[in-house]
C-alpha cells in the first residue's frame, strides 16, 4: 500500500502552512497553551485529508481489481506527514506550555480528521471522483466559523475528550463502510444503489 | 481592389521549452473550410492558439483581418470577429447549458439581454441543444458538451472560427448535423478546422493544411493531396508487411496503402485517410490518426 | 435552422463591465457558501442583540466571519470557476483585466448585506437606548469595520484565486487571514501607547474591546475607528487592483502597477493616521 496517486500539492502544501502554523503555536506558548492558535493549525491537516482520497481519474481506477478500501488505506498513508507534524507540534507546545491539554488536542484533531474523511469517502462512493475542494471548504469553513463563533469545541476541555473519541471512531466506521463492500461506487447518473436493488 | 485575407501568417515560431511545436510556418487563409491535419504534437493546437490570439509567437508575424493585433483595443477588435472552440474546455460549476452559452455571449459584449438571450437560443438551436439547454453542463454528455463548445464558438456568427476537434465525442448523426453547421459558415467566413477526423476534412473542406513537426508539410486543395495517393492503394487478399499501412477490412479483404503492389491486388480508390499516410509515413503510423 | 442574428455593435468597457458584473454578482449570491454565511450572520446577530451592552461595536466580527471569512472561499471559487473554459474565455474581446474587474464588483454583494446588516445593528442599538460611553461616531466606525471586511474577504479570495492554481488556495488565504487578525490582538495585550496600536491594528480585520481578565472591566482599545476603515479600504483597492494585474498586459499593467503603488502608500498613511489617535483605553 502506498499514497501513490494522492495530490502532493495539496498534502505537501497544507503540511507546509499547518508546520509554520505549529512553529508560530511553540513560540506563542510561553504565556500558556495557545488554544486559539492550535484550533487554526488544525484546519491544514483537515484540509489534507479532505484531498487525499481525491481521484482524477476515479473512472478507470474504480475498474481495476484492487479495491476502492484498499487503494484508500493506501492513500491514508499521505497523512502521515500532517498528522506527524501536529503530534509534534502538540509536544513541543506541551514542553513550553505543561498545562496544555495534549490529550484532548489529540483526540480532538482524530475527531476532526476522521469526520473529514469520512465526508470525502462518503461523497467518493457517491460517484464524485474529487470530493476535496467541497469537503476542504466545509470542513475548513466549521472550524474557522468554531474558532470565532465557539472556540471551546476545538480543543475541547477535558470533559469532553469522551465526545471526540466517538465522533473519530465514527468517522473511522464511515470511512471503513463506504469504502468496503464488493459493489463500486456509483457513477453519475446511474440511479441511486437502494433504487437499483429495487429494480432488480 | 486588393482582397485582405482573413489569416496571414509569416514565419510563425513557437518553441516550449526548445521544443518547437510550430518552425517557420507561413499560412494565408481567407474565406471557406480549411482542414488541418497532422499527428499529436505536430502543432496544430498551437498553430490555433496563435490565430485564436491566446498565445503569442516566439517569432515571425501574425496578421488578422489586415491588422497585427498588438494592444488591448486592437486584440479586442480581432476578437469581436472571431470564436473559438478549444481542444480541452471545462465548464464552470452550476452553470446549465444556456446559462454558460449566456455568459460567454456577455463576455463576448452582448450587453443586450433580449438580443443575447435570442442569440444563445439561436446558436443552441444550431447545435441541437435547445432541448437540453435548461439542465446543467455536468449532467451532460460528453459529445453534448462538446456541441455547447461550439455553440459558444458560434455566437455572433463569426468571421473566422478556428474549431480544435470539435466532432470528438460526438455522434455520426450529429457529426452530420455538424457538417450542415460549418458548410454553411463556410460560406461566407473563414473557418479553420483541427481534426484527427480525416473524413470531416474531405466532406467538409476545400482546402487542407498538414503540419508535422511544426512545419507545414502539405498546403493545397483536398483533391490534390488525394491524388498524390493514386495508384497506391490496393486491395489484397493478405497483409503486405512492407506497406506503409495496411489493415483487414470488414470484407475480409485487406487495404494495402504503400509504394508497390503486392502480388494479386487490385487497384482501389484512393481516400484523404489513405494520402495523408502515405504523406507522413511512418510517422503517422506510430503517431496515430483515427480512421 | 434559424435565421443569423447581426452581431451586436462594439459595446463599450463600461457597459460590458456592468453586464458582467451582475452576471457574477447573481452567481456570488447563489453560492452556497454565502447563503450558509449569511444565515449564520442572521443567527449569530440575533442571539448577540439579546445581550446588548455599550460595547456593541464589536458585533462587527459577525459579518467580518460569516461574510468576509466565507467570502474568501467564495472569491476564490468562482474565480476557479471562471477560468476553467480556459482559452474559449481568454479568446473573448472582454479581456482578463475586464473579468477580474467584474469579480470584485460581485464582492459588493456580502457588502450591501453587511451593510443592511450594520444599519439594522445600529438601528437595534438605538432602541436599545443604552448608555452610549464611547460616542455613536466612534460606534458606527467600529460597526463599518465589519462591512468593509465582508468586501475585503471576497476581494483576497479573488486575489489568491487569480494568482494560485494549487488545491485549497482559498482556505489557506482564509487560514492567513485569521492568523494575521489573531496575531495582531497581541498588541491588546501590550500597554496602551502608539507602538501597541499599530500591532493592533495593522489586521486586516480588528476587535476593540478586550479586559484584562476574566472579572475585569472590558476597555475599549486606542486609535481611531474610522481612519482604520480608510486603511481597510485601501487593503481592498489592493487586493482587486493585484488580482487585476495578473490578466493586465501593456501599458494597462503598468498602470496598474502604479495605481497599487499609489493604495500601498495610502493604506501606511490612513494606518499611520489611525495609530496616531490617542491611544489610551476607555473602561466602559
Amino acid at each position: 500500500m502506498s499514497p501513490r496517486g494522492v495530490d502532493p500539492v495539496a498534502v505537501g502544501g497544507a503540511s507546509a502552512v499547518g508546520a509554520v502554523l505549529l512553529a508560530g503555536c511553540v513560540l506563542a506558548a510561553g504565556d500558556g497553551p495557545p488554544y486559539a492558535w492550535l484550533h487554526l493549525a488544525l484546519v491544514p491537516p483537515a484540509v489534507a485529508a479532505a484531498f487525499v482520497l481525491d481521484e482524477p481519474a476515479a473512472a478507470a481506477a474504480d475498474a481495476v481489481p484492487s479495491s476502492l478500501r484498499r487503494r484508500t488505506a493506501g492513500r491514508l498513508a499521505a497523512l502521515s506527514v500532517p498528522c506527524g507534524l501536529w503530534t509534534a507540534g502538540v509536544a513541543a507546545v506541551a514542553v513550553r506550555a505543561p498545562g496544555t491539554a495534549v490529550g484532548a488536542l489529540l483526540v480532538s484533531a482524530g475527531g476532526v480528521l476522521a469526520l473529514t474523511l469520512a465526508a470525502a469517502a462518503v461523497l467518493r462512493r457517491a460517484g464524485v471522483a474529487e470530493p476535496g475542494e467541497a469537503v476542504a471548504a466545509g470542513a475548513g469553513g466549521l472550524l474557522l466559523a468554531t474558532l470565532v463563533f465557539a472556540p471551546a469545541a476545538v480543543p475541547m476541555p477535558p470533559e469532553g475528550t469522551l465526545a471526540w473519541a466517538v465522533a473519530a471512531l465514527a468517522g473511522a466506521l464511515v470511512v471503513t463502510l463506504a469504502t468496503g463492500g464488493g459493489a463500486w461506487p456509483r457513477r453519475p447518473g446511474s440511479p441511486p444503489r437502494v433504487l437499483a436493488r429495487r429494480r432488480r | 481592389m486588393t482582397v485582405v485575407p482573413t489569416v496571414a501568417l509569416t514565419g510563425v515560431t513557437k518553441r516550449f521549452r526548445g521544443t518547437a511545436a510550430l518552425d517557420d510556418v507561413h499560412l494565408t487563409l481567407g474565406p471557406g473550410i480549411t482542414g488541418l491535419l497532422g499527428p499529436n504534437g505536430a502543432g496544430k493546437t498551437t498553430l490555433l492558439r496563435i490565430t485564436a490570439t491566446v498565445l503569442t509567437p516566439g517569432a515571425g508575424e501574425v496578421v488578422l483581418f489586415g491588422t497585427r493585433p498588438a494592444g488591448p483595443e486592437q486584440l479586442a477588435a480581432v476578437r469581436r470577429r472571431l470564436g473559438y472552440l478549444p481542444q480541452e474546455m471545462g465548464h464552470p460549476r452550476g452553470f446549465t447549458g444556456f446559462g454558460f452559452v449566456d455568459y460567454m455571449a456577455v463576455l463576448k459584449e452582448w450587453t443586450d439581454r433580449a438580443a443575447r438571450h435570442a442569440e444563445v437560443r439561436r446558436v443552441l438551436e444550431l447545435v441541437d441543444l435547445d432541448g437540453v439547454a435548461a439542465r446543467r453542463v455536468s449532467a451532460l454528455s460528453g459529445g453534448q458538451r462538446r456541441r455547447l463548445g461550439l455553440a459558444q464558438a458560434l455566437l455572433g456568427d463569426p468571421d473566422l472560427l478556428l474549431l480544435d476537434e470539435p466532432t470528438t465525442g460526438v455522434d455520426p448523426g450529429q457529426r452530420v448535423t455538424l457538417r450542415q453547421v460549418l458548410s454553411r459558415a463556410g460560406e461566407r467566413s473563414t473557418v479553420l478546422l483541427s481534426t484527427h477526423q480525416t473524413e470531416d476534412v474531405a466532406a467538409l473542406c476545400d482546402r487542407v493544411v498538414v503540419l508535422d513537426g511544426g512545419r507545414v508539410r502539405f498546403d493545397g486543395a483536398v483533391a490534390d493531396l488525394v491524388a498524390t495517393a493514386a495508384g497506391r492503394v490496393w486491395l489484397a487478399d493478405a497483409p503486405d508487411p512492407a506497406a506503409r499501412a495496411s489493415w483487414r477490412t470488414g470484407t475480409g479483404r485487406h487495404r494495402v496503402v504503400g509504394q508497390a503492389a503486392p502480388a494479386g491486388a487490385e487497384p482501389a480508390e484512393p481516400t484523404l485517410e489513405d494520402a495523408y499516410l502515405l504523406l507522413l509515413g511512418e510517422r503517422a503510423r506510430t503517431t496515430g490518426v483515427a480512421a | 435552422m434559424s435565421a443569423v442574428l447581426a452581431r451586436p455593435a462594439p459595446s463599450t468597457r463600461g457597459a460590458t463591465l456592468r453586464t458582467l458584473a451582475a452576471a457574477e454578482a447573481r452567481r456570488y449570491a447563489r453560492s452556497p457558501v454565502f447563503l450558509a454565511g449569511v444565515l449564520l450572520l442572521l443567527w449569530a446577530t440575533a442571539t448577540s442583540l439579546g445581550d446588548l451592552d455599550d460595547a456593541g461595536g464589536d458585533l462587527a466580527v459577525v459579518p467580518a466571519a460569516c461574510l468576509g471569512l466565507a467570502g474568501v472561499l467564495v472569491g476564490h471559487s468562482l474565480t476557479r470557476s471562471t477560468s476553467r473554459p480556459g482559452d474559449a474565455v481568454r479568446a473573448a474581446p472582454a479581456d482578463g483585466a475586464l473579468r477580474t474587474a467584474a469579480l470584485a464588483l460581485a464582492c459588493l454583494v456580502p457588502g450591501a448585506v453587511a451593510l443592511a446588516w450594520a444599519v439594522w445593528v445600529a438601528l437595534a442599538l438605538a432602541a436599545a437606548d443604552l448608555p452610549v460611553a464611547i460616542g455613536w461616531g466612534r460606534q458606527a466606525g467600529m460597526l463599518a469595520t465589519g462591512v468593509v471586511a465582508a468586501v475585503g474577504g471576497p476581494l483576497v479570495g479573488v486575489l489568491v484565486g487569480r494568482w494560485t492554481r494549487f488545491p485549497g488556495a482559498g482556505l489557506v488565504a482564509a487560514v492567513v487571514l485569521t492568523g494575521w487578525t489573531l496575531a495582531c490582538t497581541a498588541g491588546l495585550m501590550m500597554t496602551a501607547t502608539r507602538w501597541g496600536t499599530l500591532v493592533h491594528l495593522n489586521a486586516p480585520f480588528a476587535t476593540w474591546t478586550s479586559a484584562d481578565g476574566p472579572d475585569a472591566p472590558p476597555w475599549l482599545a486606542g486609535g481611531s475607528p474610522w481612519w482604520y476603515v480608510a486603511y481597510q479600504v485601501a487593503l481592498c483597492g489592493l487586493a482587486a487592483t493585484a488580482a487585476m494585474v495578473h490578466e493586465a498586459t501593456g501599458a494597462r499593467r503598468t498602470r496598474l502597477w502604479r495605481v497599487l503603488a499609489v493604495l500601498a502608500v495610502v493604506a501606511v498613511g490612513c494606518l499611520a493616521l489611525a495609530c496616531a489617535a490617542d491611544p489610551t483605553r476607555v473602561f466602559l
